[in-house]
């Protein structure tokens, strides 16, 4: 059945076209000049002011940190804030070493046991990269397994490097894309600003509708560690 | 609530003008999106050439689409998804149901899509004893209530907190509330129960990257993700329309829709998914398929004026800004797609003699063109399908309604008028005689608007006697 409707949809466009460019001749091709039209790139020094600025409006929190250290602290500041005594871990290098830092803290770290994760308070991912335009986290599921670790638990605590923060969405989609980092496009890269939100009921925000309530990012400024 | 369908829109647009809540809620939703719209577009000091990239990119997908549909799909297959094709609503439910049937499942959770709305796909499913569930919380409401969307962005915005705290009373049993905190949390326990048992997902795709093979979706709530990632089977249902080139172009998109749709500069979430998991993952969806719809949407690549109506994103600016829509809403369109641009697209996809009300459904006012992202000239489309409604011609592959009994009267007695002096004389002296005591016609005119009295003398008497100076 289906290759009957492939074919005949298909032949229904082809004919759908050819009969309109026989009447009304090809379109105009693309213009490229218009083709990176309105942003202009954000310099590398105000990335991360635009970053944080971008992040604080759609109301998540942001803390800058000098290295690994301090952003231990800051992981378990959050949690101890959000009162979660158990966190679901991915499985990034750099997750690892902030998980064995969290003294007094539980951590879930069976990717695959859905009802532990489905139970957990909290969720500590990396993200492979930053967009300042937009306050934005870019989750590549190729370099680390948090689609559900960032998605299920209440409270998302994301770490990222600092050089990690592009400027534009147009730098962003590049850096995805068959011609960036990796030679295949990787099975899901979600961009991530701000918590999950509604405004359904009688047009009013509530945060926290079926993902996080709350995001907190933490960006690492010293790059040689870990 | 009665069903209304697009060919009775005078009869529902007057209904709807009665419901004092529905106005309410109308007036607030399209007056807050609107201003929300202003001044997020005010923002991007180059949203005009933004807006031309915009259209020129769909003009290009559109006017090559033999090219690009192929592409994608050659690309969704080698990303391992699985494609499938239907020529109508029918033939699109049957797919799904065979999809579902096959592999034993009892429950889908869907996000929100307008394609699946379009092929009425709950009905089907639910024929087969398969529960659609839908997962974004407006659309749930109305899932719970028995009812259709009203708004694209917002289905449920006809109902007031307080209906929706009863209906989640009567419906799942929590204890009354006013706090739409405490209700959005219950909607959250209840379907992540869902989620958590549901083997099947089904989402719609807001564009469909040839050069990848990829879909992706905007979101805020995280019902998409969850759809998306959770169950261990996931079906896009799109329609072909909405391809574009490659993932470059998507950054012009991600600007305008989220802008255009609720005034946000980006919505909380966009998924680009490119097939199902791989050896080795232990998250994903272990099986992807795409259903690509025709439903009538390939004839309307014919011309360059229909064609424009499949570059649509959705993102709902036409319905805010739109004075009609404004004072009805979304349901007196009859269809999925109300509002202007349900007005151009509703006759497209299910024939003009089944909607030939709605291209009038319209004061031309022309604020659906001035906030469209991508250009499409609305009133132009409008104009179009009204002169193919009033010449007979009709649309390739549609019947052509019959034009009005009276109407074709009232032409026929207007050509005999005007072939002579004399027979414009009496006619003249006729309508004059005939047009205060408001019948036929002239009644239908005069219910909603005023008729200017004629002028005492008739132009012609005042000529023949000698026009007056009136200094």
């Amino acid at each position: 059945m289906s290759e009957d409707a492939k074919r005949e949809i298909l032949a229904s466009i082809a004919a759908a076209l050819a009969s309109s460019r026989e009447l009304e001749g090809d379109p105009p091709p693309l213009d490229p000049s218009t083709s990176r039209c309105a942003v202009p790139t954000i310099a590398a020094t105000e990335r991360l002011s635009r970053f944080r600025g971008m992040l604080e409006r759609v109301g998540a929190g942001c803390t800058v940190v000098a290295n690994l250290e301090d952003a231990a602290t800051a992981v378990r500041d959050t949690l101890r804030e959000a009162g979660a005594e158990k966190v679901a871990v991915s499985n990034a290098d750099v997750v690892s070493e902030l998980a064995q830092r969290l003294e007094g803290v539980a951590l879930v770290d069976d990717l695959g046991d859905r009802a532990a994760l489905l139970d957990c308070p909290a969720g500590l991912t990396t993200a492979q990269f930053g967009i300042a335009e937009t306050g934005t986290l870019v989750l590549v599921s190729s370099a680390e397994t948090h689609r559900l670790v960032s998605l299920l638990p209440p409270l998302h605590v994301a770490v990222l490097r600092e050089s990690r923060i592009l400027g534009t969405l147009d730098d962003a989609l590049k850096v995805v894309g068959p011609d960036g980092d990796a030679t295949e496009i990787s099975r899901a890269i979600t961009f991530v600003t701000g918590p999950s939100r509604t405004a359904d009921i009688e047009l009013t925000l509530v945060v926290g509708v079926h993902g996080p309530k709350h995001l907190q990012v933490i960006v690492v400024r010293e790059e040689d560690s870990a | 609530m009665n069903e209304m369908r697009p060919d009775t829109f005078d009869e529902n647009a007057k209904a709807a003008l009665q419901d004092e809540v529905l106005r309410g809620a109308l007036t607030k939703a399209t007056g807050l999106f609107g201003e929300r719209r202003t001044a997020a577009v005010e923002e991007v000091p180059d949203w005009e050439p933004l807006r031309e990239r915009a259209r020129q990119v769909k003009e290009e997908v559109l006017a090559h689409l033999d090219e690009y549909l192929p592409r994608f799909v050659m690309n969704a297959e080698r990303q391992g998804i699985v494609v499938h094709w239907a020529r109508d609503a029918k033939e699109a439910c049957q797919v799904v149901v065979d999809l579902a049937t096959a592999r034993g499942v009892k429950t889908v959770v869907k996000s929100k899509s307008m394609t699946t709305e379009e092929i009425h796909l709950n009905a089907a499913l639910e024929r087969e004893a398969v529960e659609p569930v839908e997962t974004d919380l407006g659309e749930w409401i109305i899932q719970l209530a028995g009812e259709t969307p009203s708004h694209i962005i917002v289905p449920a915005i006809h109902k007031t907190k307080r209906q929706v705290a009863e209906l989640f009373t009567e419906k799942i049993g929590i204890p009354a509330t006013d706090d739409e905190k405490e209700l959005t949390r219950c909607a959250r326990d209840v379907l992540r129960a869902r989620f958590a048992e549901a083997d099947m997902g089904i989402s719609g795709a807001n564009f469909a990257i040839a050069e990848t093979g990829s879909i992706l979706l905007l979101e805020n709530e995280g019902n998409i993700r969850l759809t998306t990632s959770l169950p261990r089977f996931h079906l896009a249902v799109l329609g072909i329309e909405k391809i574009i080139p490659t993932l470059a172009d998507l950054a012009a998109f991600l600007r305008l829709l989220p802008r255009s749709g609720t005034g946000q500069h980006l919505t909380s979430y966009q998924s680009i998914l490119s097939g199902p998991r791989r050896d080795g993952d232990t998250e994903g969806p272990e099986e992807v398929h795409v259903l690509l719809l025709d439903n009538g949407r390939s004839r309307m690549l014919r011309e360059r004026v229909t064609r424009q109506s499949l570059a649509c994103i959705r993102c709902g600016a036409c319905l805010n800004a739109c004075p009609v829509y404004q004072q009805v809403g979304g349901h007196a369109y009859g269809s999925v797609y109300p509002g202007p641009i349900g007005a151009i697209i509703t006759p497209q996809l299910s024939g003009l003699h089944k909607a030939a009300q709605l291209p009038y459904a319209s004061s031309l006012c022309g604020a659906c063109r001035q906030v469209c992202p991508v250009k499409i000239d609305i009133p132009e489309l409008l104009l179009h399908l009204r002169h193919r409604i009033a010449s007979g011609e009709g649309l390739p592959g549609s019947d052509v309604p019959g034009r009005p009994l009276l109407e074709r009267f009232g032409f026929k007695l207007w050509a005999w008028a005007m072939r002579g002096p004399r027979r414009y004389r009496i006619a003249n002296r006729l309508l004059r005689w005939l047009a205060p005591l408001r019948v036929g016609p002239v009644r239908a005119w005069t219910a909603a608007r005023d008729l200017r009295p004629p002028a005492k003398r008739t132009f012609r008497d005042a000529w023949r006697d000698g026009i007056e100076d009136p200094s």
